[in-house]
């Protein structure tokens, strides 16, 4: 790195060197290819069987939709579908409009209150669903909600709320507090700064967790095999189930149904993929480009490095105050800041989750 | 600037002294209407967990304590059922398996999600792709992914059995034959499982600063001596938070086994959750049924606590 010597000993070996390493790079690639098709074998097995002519077929071609028209004339496919959408897309707009401003006050409240309800989110987020399923069961029974699509509803709702308030949270706190503040001074309100500004500002924060909440009503099988009896009020999911139970045999009928229920997560993670990221892990959309933790190169700044206040250690500061025009994008270190948040419930955080976060007044 | 310290990363004296700069009524003023609209805010989610969330696990406590059905709430019995599931030696297998499922398909997801992880770091061509694509298992509905690697495994005529008996090792069973049976339902997870540790493992990798690297290479460190001594210290802490995050995800886990085996062949594949669901909803034991997802849950909490306190320690890689 330092001496002339090493430079001039890359600029010798380097033909060797690289031929070598487009080598190894298309053998990884080919290695990759491999382990894909091995892991996506069974997804596409859905998708090849379901163009399969199956037995009460009358065509001669190896590929048809004759399974699809099956699918939807003779089943209720279609209602099932109905009865899916209607509850997933309830569930994540009432689990955001309930998880974002939750998330906001997790983000920007500090006190032992705050630290009490995350504990609370945490017990709930590491309970199985049985432990609620059977109370709740008694519950909707004497409510009339049993075999009702507005109670699976309700259920979704609390089952998603604590992970959308987290992921609301672990995005809000890489909006900087500066913005508030400006707003603030300017005579804005905490709720005109949470909704004109914190809002505006996490539409991918918001996506993510659309995405994340749909996946959780769109998958479920669990609540509605306890909770839904008449075949009417079917979700996809167990309408898929008892199909398949019916009708063994009939692969290509019953991969058709499966393909239905595929089409929209397969749709939405395709379309808005850049802004995936549950709990915060993961990537977001311009992180491929700016990887890493802002460093000083990046944002024109030093790091900031501070002791933790329990433990001691000298740490760096991870969300830096960016001074150059990306304050949205920089420093965006959601996997942590939002995983330490999942597990610091338990004892309360501990300063160095803190310090992943910016804070900006008490509650 | 009424009653807000600058910035977070200061201690809480700092932002004292700002504020002692205002007027100490409208500081109160201020902190209390921004407490209430907090309040306000937090209200709806604090409802719905309580709603939802809190009086079904305070029911289920007194559920647990009472010899009651579905439809009406029995007599009260103490711990008898929670003495009753103790000493059912299915509940003891069940926990065997469950242990052994967790440890194997949590180490397992680990490998692969690192493996592939450390790949999609590297400059291969069309990486996003890849990992898109790889992503997929964790986005298709379990139940369509059941049902798929039911049509690979579950018959003599399936893919996977013929493949096998191609090649001349007979056309196993995978899901009628007890330790195939555990085999198959450990992978089924394992690949519903890895791309959520090859997410936590690439969003570690992306921030370790590439000059230790470049360091490491002047040195003279071999690529596994980087990998041993730079890649895994550095993280370690996102490997404990995802090892702990999927532990919870598996044990959970009812659908995953429900779905392919339900359990069998001869409850080989019965894990805790199954057994909490099958005597609450199929034998109409419902104080078993919730003492076993308590005791399921309760257990869950001490090791993610002891874990919790070990990622404490773990320094930010």
């Amino acid at each position: 790195m330092t001496a002339p010597a090493d430079a001039q000993l890359t600029l010798i070996t380097r033909p060797a060197v690289s031929i070598r390493r487009s080598i190894t790079r298309w053998a990884r690639f080919c290695l990759m290819i491999a382990c894909t098709a091995i892991v996506l074998a069974p997804i596409g097995g859905v998708v090849v069987l379901s163009l399969r002519p199956g037995p009460q077929s009358h065509t001669s071609s190896s590929i048809t939709l004759e399974n699809f028209s099956y699918v939807f004339q003779h089943t209720q496919a279609l209602r099932w579908l109905g009865n899916s959408l209607a509850v997933t897309i309830g569930t994540v707009i009432v689990s955001i409009t309930i998880g974002a401003p939750a998330g906001y006050v997790l983000s920007r409240g500090r006190g032992k209150t705050v630290t009490a309800y995350s504990l609370l989110l945490f017990v709930v987020q590491a309970l199985p669903v049985i432990t609620g399923a059977i109370p709740l069961f008694i519950l909707f029974s004497k409510l009339g909600l049993i075999d009702n699509l507005l109670g699976l509803g309700v259920i979704y709702v609390g089952v998603s709320t604590s992970v959308a308030t987290w992921m609301m949270a672990a995005y809000m706190d890489s909006i900087p507090a500066d913005l508030e503040q400006a707003a603030w001074i300017d005579g804005c309100s905490t709720f005109g700064s949470f909704s004109r500004i914190v809002l505006r500002n996490s539409l991918p924060g918001l996506l993510s967790t659309a995405i994340f909440t749909f996946l959780v009503s769109w998958n479920d099988y669990l609540v509605a095999l306890i909770f839904i009896r008449s075949q009417d009020r079917y979700t996809l999911p167990i309408g898929l189930q008892s199909f398949f139970q019916q009708h063994t045999a009939n692969w290509g009928a019953v991969m058709a149904m499966a393909v239905v229920m595929l089409t929209p997560p397969v749709v939405l993670f395709g379309l808005l993929n850049k802004y995936f990221s549950v709990g915060g892990i993961g990537g977001n959309g311009r992180r491929t480009e700016r990887s890493g933790p802002p460093t000083a190169k990046r944002n024109g700044v030093l790091p900031h490095r501070s002791a933790c206040t329990e433990c001691g250690r000298q740490m760096e500061q991870v969300q830096l105050s960016s001074q150059s025009g990306r304050q949205r994008n920089s420093g965006r270190r959601l996997g942590l800041a939002s995983a330490a948040r999942f597990c610091g419930g338990i004892l309360g955080y501990h300063p160095h989750a803190r310090l992943l976060r910016r804070r900006c007044f008490r509650a | 600037m009424v009653g807000i310290s600058a910035s977070s990363n200061q201690a809480p004296n700092v932002a004292s002294q700002e504020t002692s700069k205002v007027p100490a009524r409208r500081v109160k003023t201020h902190a209390k209407a921004t407490r209430r609209t907090l309040t306000l805010l937090v209200l709806p989610s604090v409802a719905a967990l309580l709603l939802i969330n809190a009086y079904p696990l305070i029911y289920a406590t007194v559920q647990s304590l009472h010899s009651g059905t579905l439809i009406n709430a029995g007599k009260f019995v103490g711990l008898s059922n929670y003495s009753t599931v103790v000493r059912d030696p299915a509940f003891w297998h069940a926990v065997r398996f469950t242990v052994a499922f967790t440890l194997a398909t949590v180490l397992g997801s680990w490998v692969i999600g690192l493996g592939l992880a450390l790949a999609l770091r590297t400059d291969l061509p069309g990486r996003g792709i890849f990992k898109v694509l790889l992503l997929l298992p964790w986005v298709v509905p379990v139940v369509i992914s059941a049902t798929s690697w039911n049509s690979l495994l579950a018959t003599p005529q399936s893919t996977l059995p013929r493949l096998l008996g191609a090649v001349g090792l007979g056309h196993p069973l995978f899901l009628a034959d007890p330790t195939l049976a555990k085999i198959a339902v450990g992978a089924f997870e394992v690949w519903l499982n890895f791309p959520f540790m090859m997410l936590m493992i690439s969003a570690a990798l992306e921030s370790i600063d590439k000059t230790i690297y470049e360091a490491a290479t002047v040195d003279g460190a071999t690529g596994w001596q980087e990998f041993i001594h730079i890649t895994l210290p550095l993280i370690a802490r996102s490997t404990y938070i995802s090892w702990l995050l999927m532990t919870i995800f598996v044990v959970n886990d009812f659908t995953t086994i429900f779905l392919l085996t339900g359990g069998g062949p001869v409850n080989s594949t019965t894990t805790v959750g199954v057994l909490a669901y099958r005597a609450a909803f199929e034998n109409f034991q419902v104080g078993q049924g919730v003492a076993i997802a308590f005791l399921m849950s309760l257990s869950l909490i001490v090791i993610s606590t002891i874990l919790y306190r070990r990622i404490r320690k773990v320094p930010i890689g």
